[in-house]
């Protein structure tokens, strides 16, 4: 069973009810935001409209925030959720600086980060996730189980991600993924590595062999 | 969205673990000399070397809050993150660079040590080679980690893969001159000719590892620009307050003067070294400072 959410632009009408409802569930403290609404304009005056699009954690299947973590405290889950443990983060914030949707917080109050939960522990007692059970206008939907058939069925292709936009137009133009974006930290690692160490080996062999030269006065 | 995240203590550690990795390959080279000043220079660099560790340890502990955080990290290893990688790395290094810095005290000072002091290994060449040999592997690392830990971010100024290179060649630069500067320290009245020889080797490395390092800088500019992704991060570099402490700080105060000084004939004198690994020393700590901040636009 594979959790989905999906948003649906048409329909919001941008209250912010998913955001205050998110904050109260998870007792995020002021500043910040697990869920955000944002307003964009799109097309010039006088055809112009205005539209509003609410994000939170996409919850990737290669996730860049799990790779990051040093500590352990970033989980993703059998069910496709990745999961933040609290007790074990440390607030190293390598999972900011390595997200590409700039998803997780830092709670400077707690010294932890911070992120979407999938609301894990309403799911398990059969409810829907705080933000689509008081969305006003039922623009955020919740599927239970959203393997990709049922994605493809219902919402076209959605691989890779447990967050799914419904809008008009490129999913770009709304800072949406598209297409699912590559682990930023584990694409061509052992390559970027390499580009330190090759180099390095060679100029300490070099300094190595000098100091030996030295002494036998070939300079 | 421009979440500091990352400050000063980061940019402080960066630095230290470089001046470790730098210094334990200056020490673990002069150990295999003979003369007066390449054994105070390896006792002294090598002595460096954990003490440069644990000050950025200590800065890391101290970003981190809660001293108990750390260790959590210890408990872990995710092979995927540089930065849990990171943290093996310079463990690693920090014991081997300790147990290398034992081998190089003087004998009565070392036997002072309680439980360990007495014990015969101390004195064993092939122990210490050993240790050299693979502290400078974990050093070679310690300074690469420096760099990916930067690169693999979504940051455009850190995703440049000139960054690891950059950051090694930094790290050697500022451990041999914070290696050089402590034996200068302790040798200056007893006996300063002894740091001729150890200098004149310094010098010569200098000679290939400024140049080296400038090129890796511009093409770090160079790069940044040429990319459409990164370009205003390129711009916002080399312009402003941070493009001050670029050009003046990391490129003529740390590679252009210290290269003139070095491509010099004749030998550098004593104040000169003074003014060089003081120059080399600023300059790699303000890398990591410009470099840290103004990736995340906070300076």
């Amino acid at each position: 069973m594979e959790p989905l959410i999906v948003f649906d632009s048409k329909k919001c009408i941008g209250c912010h009810s998913c955001e205050v409802a998110c904050q109260l569930e998870n007792d995020a403290p002021p500043g910040v935001q697990l869920r955000r609404v944002q307003t964009h304009v799109s097309g010039k005056f006088p055809e112009s409209n205005t539209f509003s699009i609410s994000t939170a954690c996409f919850h990737c299947n290669d996730p860049s925030c799990v790779s990051a973590c040093p500590a352990g405290a970033l989980v993703r889950r059998p069910d496709g959720i990745v999961e933040h443990v609290r007790n074990r983060c440390i607030g190293c914030g390598y999972c900011i600086q390595t997200c590409p949707f700039h998803v997780p917080q830092f709670s400077p109050a707690q010294h932890t980060m911070r992120k979407c939960s999938f609301c894990i522990l309403r799911i398990a007692y059969a409810k829907q996730p705080a933000c689509v059970a008081k969305c006003a206008t039922g623009a955020l939907t919740f599927l239970s189980d959203g393997r990709p058939a049922a994605r493809t069925a219902a919402y076209g292709s959605a691989e890779g991600l447990h967050m799914v936009y419904e809008v008009e137009g490129k999913a770009k133009e709304y800072a949406l993924p598209e297409p699912v974006p590559l682990n930023t930290v584990t694409s061509y690692q052992l390559g970027k590595w390499l580009m330190g160490l090759l180099p390095g080996a060679a100029l300490l062999a070099w300094l190595w062999k000098s100091a030996d030269d030295q002494e036998t006065g070939h300079e | 969205m421009n979440e500091i995240t990352w400050e000063v203590p980061v940019a402080v550690d960066l630095f230290f673990a470089g001046v470790g990795a730098g210094s334990f390959c200056l020490a673990a080279i002069a150990a295999r000399k003979n003369g007066p000043g390449w054994e105070a220079c390896s006792r002294m660099s090598s002595l460096l070397a954990p003490l440069a560790v644990v000050i950025g340890l200590c800065m890391l502990i101290l970003d981190l809050r809660n001293k108990t955080r750390f260790w959590v990290t210890l408990r872990v290893l995710n092979v995927d993150s540089p930065m849990s990688i990171g943290v093996w790395l310079l463990s690693s290094f920090f014991l081997v660079s300790l147990l290398f810095a034992v081998c190089e005290l003087p004998r009565s000072t070392r036997q002072r040590i309680p439980w360990i002091g007495t014990l015969s290994v101390w004195d064993r060449r092939e122990w210490k080679n050993a240790l050299g040999i693979i502290g400078i592997l974990l050093a070679l690392g310690v300074a690469v980690y420096t760099g990916v830990l930067l690169l693999v971010s979504i940051i455009p100024l850190w995703r440049n893969l000139s960054l690891p290179i950059l950051f090694f060649l930094s790290a050697m630069c500022t451990g041999f001159a914070g290696g050089s500067l402590l034996t200068m320290l302790s040798t200056r009245k007893r006996n300063p000719d002894a740091m001729k020889a150890p200098i004149r080797y310094i010098k010569r490395s200098y000679r290939v590892i400024l140049p080296f390092y400038l090129f890796a800088a511009l093409a770090f500019v160079i790069s940044l620009s040429l990319s459409s992704a990164s370009r205003t991060e390129a711009i916002h570099l080399i312009t402003g307050w941070s493009g001050l402490i670029w050009w003046a700080g990391v490129i003529a105060l740390g590679i252009i003067a210290p290269l003139i000084l070095v491509m010099r004939r004749g030998e550098i004198r004593f104040n000169q070294c003074w003014f060089l690994f003081g120059c080399v020393l600023i300059s790699g700590f303000l890398l990591r400072i410009v470099l840290v901040l103004a990736g995340q636009r906070a300076l």
